[in-house]
């Protein structure tokens, strides 16, 4: 079923699953474009409030895993049983926003609909982006402006790259954020030439962007479903 | 292929020996403890900050252990997610 995922979320029966599908696929790839005629498209597939916010966060959160597990490179946990398809790197990037939501906007749908949800993510932004080391605060500021621009995100305080090394993460957080399949050995070299060359500081650098993805992506998609 | 060190649990020590067990003795359904017996692959992609570890995990479960979307729902998402991504994990 997930092999194609655009071809199950226009031909499947169930309204339900074409609605899950159509809901990730836009989350996952633009959600700066998603409009108020996504989310009733939505509901009218049988998916209510609640529901809807729970499919983006599931969206957000694995969009998260799969960038960790693609930038360490971690082996499977199960044997490949169904013959998974292959990794095609030359695949294009996701685009840039040709539109931002506007955050200030009433928002039909609230992250504070989920109880708990503004808690764990406000704990996880504060270890993302208050800290001094591997990456500076500066640095953090810097990942998560990229981050937001490449999704659409209007919340994020513009933090623009001082010398090389922020022009280097800014780099990286475009392939962290646009084409997550690129992460590999070439991807750090830059960041590595200039100093952050420990494993645990590539993968801060990683990880710092990945964690904005995920608060990004949440920001646009709920802004969007206001338009 | 893996790009970056990961530190397995048995050579933890300190802070993250500490997060690998508090990881280990969650509450997880049967169908997600891997084959191979260890520690998920996932969790032990983060090992390098071992102070994100429990913060990405704590809100994996807020998602995953209770809300309005089924377990199929939610694999489904999971799936097609990855699919999208191209992340073969």
């Amino acid at each position: 079923m997930v092999a194609d995922p655009r071809g199950v979320a226009d031909r499947h029966a169930d309204p339900v699953v074409r609605a899950l599908l159509r809901l990730t696929i836009d989350v996952t790839e633009r959600p700066w474009a998603l409009t108020g005629a996504d989310l009733e498209r939505a509901r009218a597939g049988g998916l209510d409030g609640p529901g809807i916010l729970h499919a983006v966060l599931q969206t957000s959160l694995f969009g998260h895993f799969n960038r960790i597990a693609d930038a360490v490179g971690v082996d499977a946990d199960y044997p490949d049983s169904f013959g998974a398809p292959h990794l095609v790197p030359s695949t294009p990037p996701y685009l840039w926003p040709d539109s931002v939501p506007d955050p200030g906007t009433p928002q039909p749908i609230q992250l504070t609909e989920r109880p708990g949800a503004v808690e764990l993510v406000t704990a996880w932004r504060q270890h993302a982006l208050e800290r001094d080391a591997a990456l500076t605060r500066h640095q953090r500021a810097v990942v998560a402006h990229a981050v937001a621009e490449r999704l659409g995100d209007a919340t994020v305080s513009p933090a623009m790259p001082a010398d090389d090394i922020d022009r280097a993460l800014v780099t990286l957080a475009d392939i962290v954020t646009l084409a997550p399949w690129k992460l590999d050995h070439d991807a750090y070299a830059p960041i590595r030439a200039l100093g952050l060359a420990d494993d645990a500081e590539v993968f801060d650098a990683v990880a710092t962007a990945s964690a904005c993805t995920v608060f990004s992506r949440l920001n646009v998609t709920l802004a969007a479903f206001a338009r | 292929m893996s790009h970056l060190r990961i530190i397995e649990p048995s050579d933890a020590t300190g802070p993250l020996a500490e997060v690998y067990g508090r990881m280990s003795g969650r509450p997880m359904p049967a169908i997600y403890k891997p084959l191979h017996g260890g520690v998920a692959g996932i969790v032990r992609a983060h090992s390098l900050d071992p102070g994100l570890m429990p913060r990405v995990f704590a809100f994996s479960g807020g998602v995953n252990q209770s809300g309005p979307l089924a377990w199929w729902q939610r694999e489904l998402i999971a799936a097609a997610t990855s699919r999208l991504n191209q992340c073969f994990y």
